[in-house]
Order: structure tokens, then sequence, then C-alpha cells
């Protein structure tokens, strides 16, 4: 009962794409049809032409098939660089300039602070690369330079037996370190000027 | 070996013993690379919105440019660290400048993925959120509403038509794209 009915379907699908690709191919085929009496003789040079004409167009400047630019094209090499954490991309519909509101500002801040790993570059000057992904796996826990320093100063100043949960030290995180770093980077600048 | 062991409790004041060049290269602020001194001033009040912002082959529109469209591309999901699947959708498109540098960013409508109410497997398999259960609506400074442009995924959505706010999650990969697998590291290539 059921298979002459999967046959069925099968068989006009097949006959629809067959007749979808042959006949928008004969469409063009008998487009190339010049002389009515050889209609066989107009396709095969018609066809021969457009090859030729194809293969041409390779050779010419300008603006051709084979020359245009994609459509979506991937960033450039300058616009990722400027763009951080891979962010670059074509921007659809207009530009509107605005001002973000602060909090927003601070989320946003917060986020990008949060994955980034420039702040984690201390890693690198102090460990050899292949002690590096060993180090990463072996730590859960691995602060960067700046947010391990950012702690220090928190709890230097905090009364020392009190032992921070991880919660408060992210609280403590979200809350106070971008404007510590802030000012940290800040007096680097002018140590170093 | 002996380098893990420092590790374990690791101070400053440690390292600085250990490694002396430690304090010459941060001490005197040439640490300090331009693109750490450009995060750490804070981004610039002003920003730029877009309605719609095509990455990684695939093409994201904010809820409002689709509000009168019949098409979906607001769909995102954030895949953690952890493996969790943050389902959202596109609300804003935010790019903020820090000095030389930008970065774009998502501001998306996320939806609670921790809790039963908010998404849930069917007998098929499908996965189903619930778009009456918000997270992260950036109302509270301690919310989360950002992503970072490159991080996120396409999904679209289709409305359960029994329950109205239940949608089904349906995972879609970009067109023409081919995923090559994860690049070897540098590590390992050696």
């Amino acid at each position: 009962m059921q298979l002459p009915f999967i046959s069925t379907i099968i068989f006009y699908f097949l006959q629809l794409t067959f007749d979808h690709i042959a006949f928008r191919y004969f469409v063009r085929l008998k487009a190339l049809v010049k002389n009515r009496a050889h209609p066989e003789g107009s396709i095969a040079e018609g066809y021969c032409m457009e090859e030729c004409l194809t293969f041409c167009s390779r050779f010419l400047e300008g603006t051709t098939h084979f020359t245009r630019a994609s459509r979506n094209p991937e960033p450039s090499d300058e616009k990722k660089e400027m763009y951080l954490f891979d962010t670059a991309g074509e921007p659809i519909g207009k530009r509107t300039g605005i001002n973000v509101d602060k909090m927003l500002l601070v989320q946003a801040h917060r986020y990008v602070l949060r994955h980034c790993d420039e702040l984690e570059d201390f890693h690198r000057y102090v460990y050899p690369s292949s002690c590096f992904n060993l180090f990463t796996n072996l730590m859960t826990w691995h602060w960067s330079y700046f947010r391990r320093e950012f702690l220090d100063d928190k709890k230097r100043k905090l009364v020392p037996s009190i032992n921070l949960t991880p919660s408060a030290i992210d609280k403590l995180i979200d809350d106070q370190f971008p404007d510590w770093l802030e000012q940290k980077v800040s007096t680097y600048e002018i140590a170093s000027s | 070996m002996k380098l893990l062991l420092v590790r374990h409790d690791i101070n400053r004041r440690d390292v600085y013993d250990f490694f002396p060049y430690i304090q010459v290269i941060l001490g005197d602020g040439t640490g300090v690379t331009a693109k750490v001194r450009a995060l750490a001033a804070k981004p610039s009040r002003c920003g730029v919105q877009f309605s719609g912002y095509i990455i990684n082959g695939l093409r994201f529109h904010s809820l409002s440019r689709e509000a009168a469209r019949l098409t979906q591309n607001s769909g995102v999901v954030n895949i953690a660290e952890d493996g969790v699947n943050y389902y959202g959708r596109l609300l804003d498109i935010l790019e903020l400048s820090y000095a030389d540098y930008k970065v774009v960013l998502f501001k998306c409508e996320w939806y609670d993925v921790h809790h039963q109410a908010g998404l849930r497997q069917d007998e098929f398999g499908f996965t189903l959120v619930n778009f009456s259960r918000k997270i992260h609506t950036g109302e509270k400074l301690e919310h989360d509403p950002f992503v970072f442009s490159s991080q996120v995924q396409q999904v679209f959505y289709v409305q359960d038509p029994k329950a109205e706010a239940w949608h089904t999650v349906v995972k879609f990969s970009p067109r023409d794209t081919f995923d090559m697998g994860a690049e070897p590291s540098p590590d390992e290539a050696d």
C-alpha cells in the first residue's frame, strides 16, 4: 500500500527537477537559434561563441563577472585590528549616533573587562608557552595580573582574617575593578612619562 | 613542575623575587599595551547604534527592525564556557569606542534557561523556550544583557501553537560556510 505511494512521489519529484533544469536550459539554447533552417548548427555556433566570450572576459580590465567584489566581504585586516574581540562585521541600516545610557555603559564595560585576555598577558611573561596551556587547564581560577593585583590591593585594606568567598570576589570585581584599573593605568602613564 | 608549586599560593612579591624582570616590565609601565590603556580608560559615552549586523556569515536584525516584517533574524544563542546554551533575541546593536579601538556588542533579551519554567525538552527532543521568562533584562546594574557580536550563533524560534509563550528552538548553520573543525593550536603544531 505504501510502496506505490512513495514511488509516485519520487517519480513526480524527479520529473519536476528534471523538467525544471532541462526547460531552463532549453530556453537558453533556443535563444541561440538564429537560422531556423539549421537549429542545431546555430546552437553549436552560439554555444561556442558564449564559451569564447566568457573565456575572454577573464582577461578584460575593469569589473566583470569574475572580478566583481563579493557582496558580503570579509572585513579588512585594518578593520579587524581596530575592532577588539573579533567583533568586526558589516553593519546593516543607518548608523545612529547615540548617547549611551550610563547604566548600559557600566554593564557593557564590565562585560568587556571580564572577557579581556589582554589583561591576562601576565601569564605569557611569567611562564613559557608550553606551560601556559597546562596552567589554564589546571587553574579553574586563573586571575589575570591586573585582577590579581586588584584583589591584593583590596585585601590589604580589608581585615586580613576575612576570607572572601568566590561570589564576594566576583561582586568586588564587578563593582570596583573598572575604576581601579582606570586609576592604576593612569598612574603607570605618569610613572613612565 | 617547580613552577606549578610556585603557582599554588602565588603572591606578587614571590613572583617578583622569582622573576625579577617582571618588575621591570610591569613596574615602569611598558607592560601596559595600547589596548590595555584604551580598555582601562573606559568607553566613550558616544556610541553608534545599528539595526542589523552581518558577522561570521550570519545576518542579525534587531527586534525593532523586523517588527514590521515576517522574516526572523533576531534569534541568538550564546554557548557559555560551561556548555549552557543561553537563548535570547537581539534587541540592539551597539558600537562602543575605546580610544582608537571599537567593540560591537549585542544587547539581547535573554530567557531563563536554568529553570523548568523557562526551558524544557518536549517528547520529540525539541528544545522549547518560554519568552515570558526573561533574565538579565538590563534594568538593574548587576544585569548582563550584553554579548560580543562574535560570540553568538543564530537560531530561529517557532511558536508553539498550543502555548503562546513557548517557542521551539531551531538550530541553523550559515549557508555557504563549512565547519572545518577547530584549528590546531600552535603548541600542537610544533
